[in-house]
């Protein structure tokens, strides 16, 4: 029963890594780009909505709100700054060296929001019961079925809107695209929005389940979906989702029969792995050099 | 001289080591989230060497730069297949699982009254070779400035070696290198194998300069400075991350009323530069066309 | 209809194309042949907005196109087939033919739909595979395919770039039979080839591109002359 429960708490905070992972292959498949800034914004979000809480007081919700909107805001700078000016082949790495500097930018700029190295971050209220023997936190369901609920409009967006089938052939292949009249740039921006509006709702959740925002939860969260798209498989957004689930599971797993410490080092050392032996991931996607004049697929 | 100055200066020397271990990965076309280890290993060993065996800092500091280099050579075995995001993820990785390694070692012996040793995540105490042979602040500040320089003159010298063509030739574009004869996966592994000896030099000085280090020290933080550095002086040539270190903690730091903002101000100048310069400052580009203007004022 | 006057683009330092003038009647074939490295490509990736031209201009139906960007001389009725067909090859061949009418305007869905049901008739084999994704059709179906994707933005003129390359002579047959129905169908074509036998079967007027520049025009009945044909494989004398 510890290992039901180990893994339905597991799969709870998967969820939200499927999330981050999104983030991630969305921009990856449209732009071909990493940004690294993605944790920033969230944390920018977050810290925002903290920020602004005493003046609106509008309680947990009003921090989800905000919290999504700051994220959106702040990638569409990002996006503007360091993405749209080296959008050309060769700009894949001029772009991620650009994010890494807003990266550092929008840290910076949360520190000033928020100074202390913890803040408390309010969830939403929601009661706990059993489900039979297993302990179910009422927060982390709901968070759970607003990341289904999340994932399903988004696949709603992708696969049944013509703004989705336009996001979808441009990540197939950016030059078709463009030849048949797809607005690339613009498209390229609406993605961002998108990822950060997921981000949001991921980070939200997750500081909600953690009660506290500290400032390393940028990198952290960078760090998160990087390896839900890593070990799912770069640019696939199936792969992200599973990429998630696995990440939260084996993490979960890891700290219940190993100690805190220990999970962290477990992911290190299973990404580390992964990338090792099988760096296309778990669907074995063709690995993708973010290079100057390589080919698109090598 | 001032001892507030020595030791921003001693610093900024110490980042240099760390940024030049960064900008050697960038020159084969790679980034590295992961030299802050190489760091860490080779102030380890220097302390070790020199605190707990004895020897003198001159051998402490070779067999840290050695350390840093096996421990790069591994990694560049282990990822030899990976390159761009999948590569700097694995440095990462890497790093934070050396850094593990580091908070679970435990080798302390009791020398003249003090604990001295690796002791987990409590760190490494009373690395005092400086004290008890009588260097004063600024003396180290000189050693460690010269270590530098001879660092910088390999380098420029390297520069228009066939090796550092190669390298570059490499990091641009490493099918075509491979086309004109260059072995693009001997040029990485040597590349980070130094990168791992110049970070480790740099953490063996820095062991030495702080008497204390512990396993928080190096951090992915740490590394991610080293690497800003680099990226923002710019590649093209070793100046590059010297000037990243010197426009961020040299010229922010001093200006007091800024020092809060110092990274808002930095990061959002990075951006906005590298709109218009997308190299960074000391690009190839520059550096190529500088080298045929001086060549054409002095033939 | 077409009508190009001294065309030239570059590839970064190198003049791929050095002057090109040419005309594509309205209702005509007209056929560019040339040797790799002629500058066929080129050509048709600037008529189709795709490069830029550093001089010369490029006029439909008296409308300048000079400069203009894909999605706006997509829009002005010029339409590419590129080499290669570059397919989407995980979207399933109805959301490619979507796609081609990616310029049609949201109130025009209707027409989309009429327009996907037309090509399904043209184009049997598409129906039957409607569902599919692209990337599992054979080379001659994506060729298809991407001919029908083109159409779906409704041209005045169709640009097909190389649409032999890859296939075997059945199917090269099988597209150009459609290539003359579409001519004969009213549409006017311009068609770069290597395989110039072919081509000049259903070509009405040809030119001859060579290191960037026009160095022949005429009907195909002009070139019953061996010797001018081993010029359009072999370029230069």
């Amino acid at each position: 029963m510890d290992m039901l429960q180990t893994s339905v708490d597991g799969l709870m905070i998967g969820s939200t890594y499927a999330l981050l992972g999104l983030s991630f292959a969305l921009v990856f498949g449209i732009m071909r780009r990493i940004n690294l800034a993605f944790g920033a914004c969230l944390l920018f979000g977050a810290s925002l909505s903290i920020y602004l809480e005493p003046i609106f007081g509008w309680g947990a919700w009003g921090l989800f709100l905000i919290t999504i909107v700051g994220a959106a805001l702040a990638s569409a700078y990002v996006e503007r700054l360091c993405f749209a000016p080296h959008s050309k082949r060769h700009g894949a790495a001029t772009a991620m060296v650009a994010s890494f500097a807003v990266w550092m930018q929008l840290d910076e700029i949360s520190s000033q929001l928020l100074p202390q190295r913890t803040h408390a971050f309010q969830g939403l209220e929601v009661s706990n019961f059993w489900l039979g023997e297993i302990f179910v936190r009422g927060d982390q369901l709901l968070h759970f079925a607003i990341a289904l609920v999340s994932i399903l409009l988004l696949y709603l967006l992708l696969y049944k809107t013509r703004i989705g089938l336009l996001i979808r052939a441009t990540a197939d292949s950016p030059e078709t695209a463009h030849l048949l009249g797809a607005p690339v740039p613009w498209l390229g921006f609406i993605v961002f929005l998108l990822a950060g509006i997921l981000g949001g709702v991921a980070a939200f959740m997750i500081l909600s389940a953690d009660g506290h925002v500290t400032p390393l939860f940028g990198l952290w969260s960078t760090f998160k979906g990087l390896v839900a798209m890593i070990i799912g498989g770069v640019g696939s957004l199936m792969g992200a989702v599973l990429g998630g689930l696995i990440l939260g599971l084996v993490e979960t797993h890891a700290g219940a029969a190993l100690g805190a410490e220990f999970r962290d080092m477990v992911t290190f050392g299973l990404v580390f792995l992964v990338l090792i032996v099988r760096p296309g991931g778990l669907l074995g996607v063709k690995i993708y050099r973010i290079d100057s004049l390589a080919q698109e697929r090598v | 001289m001032d001892i507030y100055l020595a030791s921003v200066l001693t610093n900024m020397t110490l980042i240099a080591f760390l940024a030049l271990s960064a900008y050697l990965v960038l020159v084969v076309g790679e980034v590295s989230f992961g030299q802050q280890a190489f760091f860490g290993i080779g102030a380890y060993i220097t302390a070790s060497a020199t605190a707990l065996v004895g020897v003198h800092i001159f051998w402490g500091l070779l067999a840290g730069a050695i350390g840093g280099a096996i421990c790069a050579l591994l990694l560049g075995l282990l990822t030899i297949r990976l390159s761009g995001i999948y590569f700097a993820i694995s440095t990462l990785c890497f790093a934070e699982l050396l850094r593990f390694s580091l908070l679970h070692i435990r080798f302390t012996q009791n020398i003249d009254g003090r604990i001295i040793g690796p002791d987990g995540p409590e760190g490494f105490s009373n690395i005092r070779w400086i004290f008890e042979n009588h260097y004063a602040v600024t003396d180290f500040l000189l050693l460690a400035v010269t270590c530098l320089i001879i660092l910088l003159i390999v380098l420029f010298s390297l520069e228009r070696s066939p090796i550092m063509l190669g390298a570059r030739m490499v990091g641009d574009d490493p099918v075509l290198a491979q086309s004109q004869g260059l072995n693009p996966t001997h040029y990485r592994l040597s590349f980070i194998a130094f990168s791992g000896a110049v970070a480790g030099f740099g953490g063996g000085l820095f062991a030495l300069f702080n008497t204390h280090i512990e396993p928080a020290m190096f951090g992915v933080m740490l590394g991610i400075h080293g690497l800003a550095y680099a990226i923002i002086g710019g590649c093209g040539s070793a100046i590059g991350p010297l000037l990243g270190v010197v426009l961020d903690i040299g010229l922010l730091e001093s200006i007091r009323q800024l020092a809060a903002y110092r990274m808002i101000i930095f990061g959002g100048l990075v951006a906005l530069l590298l709109v218009f310069r997308p190299e960074g400052i000391v690009s190839p580009r520059l550096v190529s066309r500088l080298k045929s203007r001086w060549r054409k004022r002095h033939l | 209809m077409l009508s190009v006057k001294n065309l030239v683009t570059s590839y970064g330092l190198i003049k791929a194309l050095k002057g090109v003038s040419l005309e594509a009647k309205k209702g005509a074939v007209t056929c560019i042949l040339g040797p790799n490295g002629a500058g066929k490509t080129t050509l048709m990736f600037t008529l189709a907005g795709i490069l830029e031209p550093d001089e010369g201009a490029v006029s439909l139906l008296d409308q300048d196109l000079t400069g203009l960007g894909a999605p706006k001389i997509l829009g002005k009725g010029l339409a590419l087939v590129p080499e290669n067909r570059l397919v989407f090859a995980d979207l399933s061949v109805y959301e490619n033919l979507l796609a081609g009418a990616f310029t049609q305007s949201r109130a025009m869905a209707s027409q989309v739909s009429e327009d996907i049901e037309k090509m399904y008739q043209r184009f049997p084999i598409l129906k039957d595979r409607h569902d599919q994704p692209a990337g599992n059709l054979s080379g001659g179906e994506q060729q298809m395919l991407a001919l029908a994707r083109a159409l779906m933005s409704r041209p005045s003129i169709l640009l097909m770039d190389e649409p032999s390359v890859g296939l075997s002579p059945i199917i090269v047959d099988e597209i150009f039979a459609i290539i003359k129905q579409l001519n004969e169908d009213g549409m006017s074509i311009l068609l770069v080839e290597q395989n110039a036998t072919k081509a000049l079967q259903v070509a009405d007027y040809f030119y001859l591109l060579d290191q960037g520049k026009v160095t022949f025009s005429g009907t195909p009945d002009q070139l019953k002359d061996d010797d001018i044909i081993k010029r359009a494989y072999l370029g230069g004398s």
